[in-house]
């Protein structure tokens, strides 16, 4: 029998219904995974199980945020794997893959899913800009990291947004709005004009308005701007937060697929976001 | 009369008055509610917060529970299980030995270190103990 438990099933088993009841040691002690804090060398953060137990150990010096999603990550596979599992998850790993289909990303989803639950986000989300102020608040409320909350407002905020990870301007992995139209294409080598370019060349970072072909491959892109939040991570990677101050470009691209003008009942961010 | 009888007296009347509301319809049974003054639809709700609350608490003790078998367990870990081999070499037989026990753990750690990094040595007797917490550490002499 499979003990894979989703964590809403977790987080409703042991009556968790705020962020700062999400106890992540006493949730995977609950699954039998024991979390441990250790001086590690050659990873983030490992776990090692037998049978049903299992030990999850992660870096005694990295910044609190870090080690709950560590934590969560290494019980996320032990919820998929249990019984033959070994994992060593270093901070690449964490903060690059979200976008393969593999059990690196699997365990982060999982992560997000259980400190960042959807419920308890949608509310606290739900009047807040699409930007990195934003899920710095969010961040801080559930003691996540600022990748992690900023995916997630991305997936379930009000307002449209992209979330790129770049090194070197070069493209790591990118992620949407559902309302964001997929044949807006995150350039694979972002455009020398960018706040995350000029951060990749030891420049200022901050907010701007780019022109938004700067960003993205679509047809028409340079006919619009978009508002680009982008900040340092650590280990060259740069966290970028692009929204829309108005709706046009998205609209135009829903038009182009639809075949349509779609002049009449223009809808309104608020109104695409309930569809 | 004995303490018996009236314990067979009480019971016989709550009986009675259990019968009797088994027979009362509904509307029978808000009338009387409603007679005795009381608001029926604020009764209904507090009984229902009052079990909601109680779910809630029963859940909450969970975590708890768990909060204090996690605090216990770091108690455990800390108590040696085994000796572990001061001498590196031997520790890394040790683990070598250890994970070649367990073919699927081993696969997953080639998996884990792989991109051409090798289990750092520092982190090798951390390792060790941990396998022996959980009971799958070879002995010295397998």
């Amino acid at each position: 029998m499979s003990s894979f438990k989703p964590p809403a099933v977790l987080l409703d088993e042991l009556g968790i219904a705020a962020p700062n009841q999400i106890h992540i040691e006493g949730i995977a002690q609950y699954c039998g995974a024991t979390v441990v804090y250790e001086p590690l060398h050659g990873c983030e953060a490992r776990i090692i199980g037998v049978g049903d137990r299992a030990i999850i150990t992660v870096r005694a010096d990295a910044p609190r945020s870090r080690q709950r999603f560590s934590a969560a990550h290494e019980l996320g596979h032990w919820m998929r794997d249990r019984g033959r599992i070994a994992f060593a998850c270093d901070q690449q790993k964490l903060t690059r893959e979200w976008d393969d289909e593999n059990p690196e990303r699997r365990a982060n989803r999982y992560a997000a899913n259980l400190l960042l639950p959807q419920r308890m986000f949608v509310e606290r989300a739900a009047r807040l800009q699409p930007n990195l102020e934003s899920a710095r608040q969010l961040a801080s409320v559930f003691d996540t990291s600022l990748t992690a909350t900023a995916i997630r407002l991305a997936e379930l905020g009000p307002l449209p947004s992209v979330v790129v990870c770049t090194r070197g301007g070069e493209r790591c992995w990118s992620t949407r709005s559902p309302i964001v139209p997929s044949q807006l294409r995150v350039r694979s080598s972002v455009g020398r004009s960018t706040v995350a370019r000029g951060l990749a060349e030891g420049r200022e970072g901050g907010t701007a308005t780019v022109d938004s072909d700067e960003w993205f491959d679509a047809v028409g892109a340079s006919d619009y701007v978009i508002e680009e939040h982008s900040t340092v991570l650590g280990g060259g990677f740069v966290l970028t937060i692009l929204s829309w101050k108005t709706e046009e470009q998205l609209v135009a691209l829903e038009e182009d697929d639809d075949g349509g003008d779609g002049r009449d009942d223009r809808p309104t961010f608020a109104g695409r976001r309930r569809r | 009369m004995s303490s018996n009888d009236d314990v067979k007296r009480y019971s016989a009347l709550m009986d009675a008055l259990a019968d009797h509301a088994e027979g009362m319809t509904d509307e029978q049974v808000l009338a009387d509610v409603r007679d005795a003054g009381r608001d029926v639809a604020a009764d209904a709700e507090a009984m229902r917060q009052s079990l909601l609350s109680a779910v809630t608490r029963a859940k909450s003790a969970r975590l708890i529970r768990a909060a204090e078998a996690h605090t216990l367990a770091l108690e455990r870990l800390k108590v040696p299980v085994v000796a572990i081999p001061n001498d590196p070499v031997r520790r890394r037989r040790l683990l070598d030995r250890s994970l070649a026990r367990r073919p699927e753990v081993q696969q997953m750690m080639t998996v884990a270190y792989r991109d051409g990094k090798s289990l750092p040595e520092d982190d090798v007797e951390s390792l060790l103990k941990q396998l022996a917490s959980l009971g799958a550490l070879a002995t010295d002499d397998e």
